[in-house]
């Protein structure tokens, strides 16, 4: 049997003590890793050879990477079968118990700290979530080397000579983790900083007062007067033959390719899907993407979608839309045919990777919801939850993905501040009116509150006014005059409802847009503001303007 | 708050380095339940380098061995340290469920207090006095027991802590940890009236007060190490001291009158493991025999310019002479 030794803390690797094929016995120093809490030893315990050795000195490792695979040996006198270890039970009391150290539950595990309570925090992997660990961070650290990669392509416009350029993903992934551990790091400080205890475990229910988190050589019971559950979500694979073969990734997973494949096809268009896209295809890639809606990023308005399709068509990316993946067949020379339905139609295309990013659903395994009574929503898919964020349970709350309402980092951070705030007292409940949301593709894209289309479901007689990016100087000068701001204005009230923006910073602009919207400004009180020039902020202020009859700086 | 640690202090009077690490990590092999300990030593004039660190790259340990010193290397991780007897050293050692560095550093913090120096830890591992460091603290871990230990500048010799702990000019690519400089001070130069026996009771109240309790135990260990002789000889051998450090490579290049010479050294365990030579001047065979007979040895400059000696008897013994000056001269 191989068995495979882990980290158990984000951490450098120092002196590795073994090589390939050496035996090794229970107990022996395999190597040595230096972590924020100190040196620590890693030992080997049973009896083998090393079969490999995945790692480096020097190399900086994640929570739960693969270091060295062992191939057990069973010696005569050593008894091959491991008996199961009966942990020692500890017990401890709290305020507060956060099961999740992601965005959401690492921010409410110190909002709670700050407000005087008395803080436990449950994660079984790395503090800072999917988010930081292997999402919105990570892929922004990629985005970051696309551009600059994309930069230098384009260098000779902006009177620029680059010769010989490449991309070095060994290194694009390295600095990718560096700027994680640093993040988690940062994390791990503020805990210690809010005097919060982490325990590092899967926690689960006992009953409604009592969290078990279990660790490598205890169980902790947590005696808790409130719980919050942000356990987060996890990838969901299409229910197809050949969903899990060897070719097909993750977004985890391909956070951490090292070498950049010649063809990838990705199944879902999605935000997920369409980032790691474009990154994709500025590395020169050979993307494809399979979407079974008519559009990529189907939530939008179709002016945005046609802006960003027809942004990814020049980059080179295939969109297969109205597509229906219907399985993913091996091929002897390993690669893998994707194999899917247009217009009733079978087609097949043939890639060296395949990227499964058609949605994440929440992560309730290992939780024993039972225990404690929690109920979930009417669709069984995460956890039910009021404007609180309170569960049936008076004192268990939920939130971010776990609760299936909306999956972003920043409205889990949100959340977690309700709960708390609830929890300590207050009376104060979500308000998501104003959610910001970005899209890192290449133009960016981000929205706050309505889109065109859900103003007019919802039939509120609203205007629209639009200005373009190639009227702002500032975008002009940076050498992106791609895209567009779109702004929503309620007819009725003269109130800023919703925004839409595709272009160059425009997930930095949203911000104002939505201190706009939550704190229900009028197109006039923003006419009203100077904005600084040169800007690409301008096209807040031209937005505004032309739902108000006119753009100052451009004519239809 | 719960109180039934049991407190032992342990003083060293020895300033042997390798004999202050051994009895560190055998109070550390030894430490019992619901114990803490205490421990305060002094080394003096040593460079002591962090787990996972390499000497050829660290500090002048040549020049440290010349003047008299010794080179130590220690269990917890981080960047190497320069003692002498105007630095005290300090260590608590207790099991993982007593650990807590915050209390530890309380210690520390409330002792030099009482000296009039208001210090902070500046979440780097480092003790602080008006923004500069006087104290770098380390951890160690394994099977459930925990060591966190630090050193303390009262009034060591600066100019040879800068002396003896500057990173090599050679050309290496090192696998290890690397030291990261900071600023340091003295405590002196706050207090001119602190010296190391007013430190040392200083903290030995603190500790008392701390973990509110008094020391139920002490201890003064004055050199032996019949009980410990196995790890005393793990830390003065060279293969702890040298041979532990992670892999690297380094280059000597050289212009010599008869040619140029590139000599590039793969390097494991302290030990050659590869060689490759290249020159325009020397024939194929004398580069082969000359990497072979480097390949396995210890890297010791010593052991290298033995076995450019012995080529000379088969080649030519000038440029193998020019060889010998050379590396003689190289910062290793």
């Amino acid at each position: 049997m191989i068995t495979e030794v882990k980290a158990t803390r984000l951490g450098t690797i120092g002196k590795i003590n073994v090589q390939v094929g050496s035996k090794i016995s229970a107990g022996q120093e395999l190597l040595t890793m230096e972590t924020k809490k100190g040196n620590a030893v890693i030992k080997a315990t049973g009896n083998g050879i090393i079969e490999s050795i995945e790692i480096e000195e020097g190399m900086e490792v994640k929570v739960a990477q693969v270091l060295l695979k062992v191939r057990e040996v069973q010696g005569e006198n050593n008894v091959g079968v491991k008996e199961e270890k009966i942990k020692p039970v500890e017990k401890i009391q709290s305020d507060v118990t956060v099961i999740g150290g992601g965005p959401g539950g690492y921010v409410a595990a110190i909002k709670a700290s700050k407000m005087g309570a008395k803080v436990v925090l449950v994660e079984k992997e790395s503090l800072g979530g999917t988010c930081l660990n292997c999402g919105c961070i990570p892929t922004k650290a990629l985005v970051r080397s696309a551009e600059v990669y994309d930069s230098i392509k384009e260098a000779d416009a902006f009177g620029i000579a680059a010769k010989e350029f490449s991309v070095d993903m060994d290194k694009v992934i390295g600095r990718k983790n560096s700027i994680v551990s640093r993040l988690v790091q940062g994390i791990e400080y503020l805990m210690d900083k809010n005097s919060i205890k982490v325990i590092k475990g899967n926690g689960k229910f006992l009953d409604k007062d009592t969290v078990e988190a279990e660790t490598e050589d205890k169980k902790v019971q947590i005696k808790s007067k409130n719980v919050i559950i942000a356990t987060g979500s996890e990838t969901v694979y299409l229910p197809i033959t050949g969903a899990k073969s060897k070719n097909v990734l993750t977004s985890k997973e391909i956070l951490d390719l090292k070498e950049l494949p010649e063809s990838l096809a990705i199944i879902g268009g999605g935000v997920i899907g369409m980032e790691f896209a474009f990154i994709f295809a500025s590395f020169g890639v050979k993307v494809s993407v399979v979407e079974f809606l008519d559009n990529i990023l189907q939530m939008l308005d179709q002016d945005v979608i046609d802006e960003i399709t027809a942004a990814a068509e020049k980059k080179g990316i295939t969109l297969y839309t109205g597509s229906k993946v219907e399985e993913i067949i091996d091929t002897e020379d390993n690669k893998s045919i994707l194999k899917f339905t247009k217009n009733g139609e079978l087609k097949y295309i043939s890639v060296h990777k395949v990227l499964m990013s058609v949605g994440r659903k929440p992560y309730l395994d290992n939780l024993s919801l039972e225990n404690a009574g929690v109920e979930l929503n009417d669709n069984k898919k995460g956890i039910k939850v009021n404007l609180k964020m309170r569960t049936n349970v008076p004192n268990i709350y939920a939130i971010g993905d776990a609760t299936n309402i909306i999956q972003l980092a920043h409205v889990a951070s949100h959340q977690g501040i309700v709960a708390v705030e609830n929890i300590m007292g207050k009376d104060l409940e979500m308000d998501y009116s104003a959610v910001p949301s970005a899209i890192f593709t290449h133009p960016e894209i981000a929205t706050v509150g309505l889109s065109e289309k859900a103003a007019k479901d919802k039939g509120l007689d609203v205007e629209i006014g639009k200005f373009p990016y190639a009227a702002n100087g500032k975008a002009l000068t940076m050498g992106d005059e791609r895209g567009f701001i779109k702004i929503i204005k309620n007819k009725a009230t003269s109130k800023i409802v919703g925004a839409s923006i595709i272009g160059i910073n425009s997930a930095d602009l949203i911000s104002p847009l939505t201190l706009a919207i939550r704190n229900g400004l009028t197109t006039e009180q923003i006419i009203e503001t100077i904005f600084a020039h040169p800007t690409t902020a301008e096209v807040i202020h031209e937005g505004v303007l032309s739902v108000e009859g006119g753009a100052l700086h451009f004519a239809e | 708050m719960q109180n039934n640690y049991i407190l032992k202090l342990v003083k060293s009077t020895s300033y042997d380095p390798w004999y202050n690490l051994a009895l560190e990590e055998y109070l550390f092999n030894k430490v019992k339940e619901n114990e803490v300990i205490f421990y305060l030593w002094q080394n003096d004039n040593t460079v002591v380098i962090g787990r996972n660190q390499n000497p050829w790259r660290e500090c002048k340990y040549t020049e440290l061995e010349r003047d008299g010193g010794k080179l130590a290397r220690r269990l917890s991780g981080g960047g190497a340290v320069y003692h002498d007897l105007g630095n005290m050293n300090f260590t608590f050692i207790m099991r993982e469920s007593l650990y807590n560095v915050e209390k530890q550093l309380q210690v520390i913090i409330n002792g030099v207090k009482k000296l009039g120096i208001n210090a902070e830890f500046s979440g780097r591992n480092d003790i602080l006095v008006e923004g500069k460091k006087f104290s770098g603290n380390a951890f160690y871990f394994d099977e459930g027991r925990c060591y966190h230990h630090g050193t303390l500048l009262i009034s060591s010799d600066m100019s040879k802590l800068s002396q003896y702990l500057q990173v090599s000019k050679e050309k290496m690519e090192s696998k290890g940890i690397k030291s990261v400089q900071g600023r340091v001070i003295n405590l002196r130069e706050i207090n001119p009236s602190i010296d190391i026996k007013k430190l040392s009771k200083a903290l030995e109240i603190s500790f008392q007060e701390v973990y509110n309790n008094s020391i139920g135990e002490k201890v003064i260990m004055s050199g032996g190490t019949t009980e410990f002789k196995e790890i005393y000889d793990k830390y003065s051998s060279w293969k702890w001291r040298y041979g532990e450090t992670p892999k690297f490579q380094i280059s000597f290049y050289n212009r010599f009158s008869w040619g140029d010479l590139d000599i590039n050294l793969n390097l494991r365990d302290g030990e050659v493991v590869e060689v490759a030579i290249f020159s325009d001047a020397m024939d194929s065979k004398m580069i082969k025999h000359i990497e072979k007979s480097l390949q396995g040895i210890k890297f010791e400059k010593l052991e290298i310019l033995q076995k450019l000696k012995k080529s000379s008897e088969i080649y030519d013994k000038n440029i193998i002479s020019d060889m010998e000056n050379w590396i003689n001269e190289k910062d290793i």
